[in-house]
């Protein structure tokens, strides 16, 4: 591994030692540097990738809950600066008393399943589709800016991602600076969860229209050949309905961690394990949702999440 | 899934990532008996002063990578170096060939492994570069056109050029003179 020359080079290492020492894990459309953020790096005209995505959204409230998301897909570059992708989305559910009301309940457990019973389930969610089109390139203008959409389709959620994706080379494009903001529109099934307030209130099987907002920041830093390690940060907003209105925000949550990525000629590697760090609530049903200073219920984790995304590029 | 998993996984990555060894088109030789065939050259190292360094900054607006410049004069003041940049996972070497008056002869690259953007191999890519001096804007998009899968690379190799130019100017050519 060829450490470049800069004085970053001691501070990064000093970071990545330090996460390694804390036991703490460690850890691009195109090649991703980033476990959650998108950059506008986006394949070539022609040229095609596939990758792998295993996402862990672990811990609640208690017990134990990993909620382990997969994500297999197929990029490819229509022009140098259009891209388009496939999603196939699938995931594996194992919980076990986690809420707050120490039950096995909430986030994605199927609705009608029996609160005083542990979970284990596998199932197909869906597919989803995107399209990125980039309009500046962070290598000739003094930013780059991509616009980034995606359409899910699946039997619990259904939605429609809409993102701007901004981005920052310094230091020789060394250092990678990313702002993501997003929007999104879905309609999901609901989950088991009981609502402590109204408890002999039943769960149900409808879908229920909501809107997420979100402002993803990250940096990224390359200090050797192939080796980038940086920090990212999510806030996280949900509302009722299909509105952005205050008035119909249900919670904001922030999410911290670090990301180690490889990118080797075929094969790139990304980790990332992002904590919730903060959460704010806005109504009595999600407040009594907070448990240590955090948001569970069907919103959130305590570690969500820890992602490793592979990738590898078709000649 | 334990926490530790992630940095096993991280530890094992680190250690397991293949050691990629970057396809050399051309040697230092090659290259420059391609650019001046048949003359003889007398290699040296040069090392840059930190006044050095701060002058070429400033002249090119690109900072050294390393203060070590591998060079070779010819008997009749032309100059060939042999230097690296930036490429998406790995350098880039290349080199330059000039004539005694500081003009561009030929751009040559030495070693190149990224998955895409190769074509800066291209000869009328490269031709770009002739001609140009010290001064020259070396700009992509401007008086160097950007080949749109090789952007990094492009841009990289365009700010190498710029800078060895500089480099030029201030340190080895008043050494000629």
């Amino acid at each position: 591994m060829r450490l470049y020359r800069t004085p970053l080079r001691t501070g990064v290492l000093a970071v990545c030692v330090a996460v390694s020492l804390a036991h703490a894990p460690a850890g691009t459309a195109g090649e991703a540097v980033f476990g959650y953020i998108y950059t506008t790096d986006l394949l070539p005209k022609g040229k095609s990738e596939w990758e792998q995505w295993i996402t862990d959204r672990r811990g609640q409230a208690y017990s134990r809950f990993d909620d382990f998301k997969l994500r297999t897909e197929y990029e490819y570059g229509i022009t140098d600066n259009l891209q388009l992708g496939g999603y196939l989305n699938y995931s594996y559910l194992w919980a076990r008393g986690n809420s707050v009301r120490h039950v096995t309940e909430g986030l994605d457990v199927p609705w009608n399943h029996d609160a005083g019973q542990s979970y284990r389930g596998a199932r197909f969610d869906g597919v989803s589709a995107e399209l990125v089109w980039r309009v500046l390139s962070p290598f000739k203008h003094p930013i780059g800016l991509a616009f980034y959409l995606e359409p899910a389709f699946g039997s619990r959620e259904r939605g429609l991602e809409f993102r701007t994706i901004v981005q920052k080379n310094l230091l020789d494009d060394r250092l990678v600076l990313a702002a993501n903001l997003m929007v999104e529109a879905e309609k999901e099934r609901g989950s088991n969860l009981v609502d402590p307030g109204m408890p002999d209130d039943m769960p149900d099987s409808s879908r229920h229209k909501a809107t997420y907002a979100e402002i993803d920041l990250g940096a990224s830093y390359r200090f050797a050949s192939h080796w980038s390690a940086g920090l990212e940060l999510r806030n996280h907003n949900e509302f009722d309905g299909y509105s952005l209105a205050h008035s119909h925000q249900n919670h904001s949550a922030f999410f911290l961690g670090p990301n180690l990525h490889y990118g080797g000629k075929r094969w790139f590697f990304t980790l990332s394990a992002l904590r919730q760090v903060h959460a704010t609530t806005y109504t009595r049903q999600q407040a009594d949702q907070m448990h240590s200073g955090m948001l569970f219920g069907d919103e959130h984790t305590q570690w969500d999440g820890l992602r490793l995304k592979v990738g590898y590029s078709f000649e | 899934m334990d926490h530790r998993f992630f940095l096993l996984s991280a530890t094992a990555l680190i250690s397991v990532a293949p050691s990629l060894h970057a396809t050399t088109y051309l040697t230092a030789d090659q290259a420059r008996e391609l650019m001046f065939p048949g003359r003889k050259f007398t290699h040296e190292e040069v090392l840059l002063t930190p006044e050095q360094v701060r002058a070429i900054t400033q002249a090119s607006g690109i900072k050294p990578q390393s203060t070590r410049l591998q060079l070779w004069r010819g008997a009749d003041g032309e100059r060939f170096i042999v230097d690296e940049v930036l490429g998406r996972h790995e350098f880039i070497t290349f080199a330059l060939g000039l004539d005694a008056a500081g003009a561009v002869t030929d751009v040559e690259i030495l070693q190149y492994n990224e998955s895409y953007g190769s074509e800066i191999r291209l000869a009328a890519w490269r031709a770009q570069f002739t001609g140009k001096h010290d001064g020259a804007p070396l700009k992509l998009d401007q008086d160097i056109q950007n080949i749109s899968a090789a952007t990094l690379s492009c841009k990289h190799i365009t700010e190498g050029v710029k800078r060895l130019l500089a480099t030029d100017a201030i340190v080895l050519r008043p050494r000629s003179a």
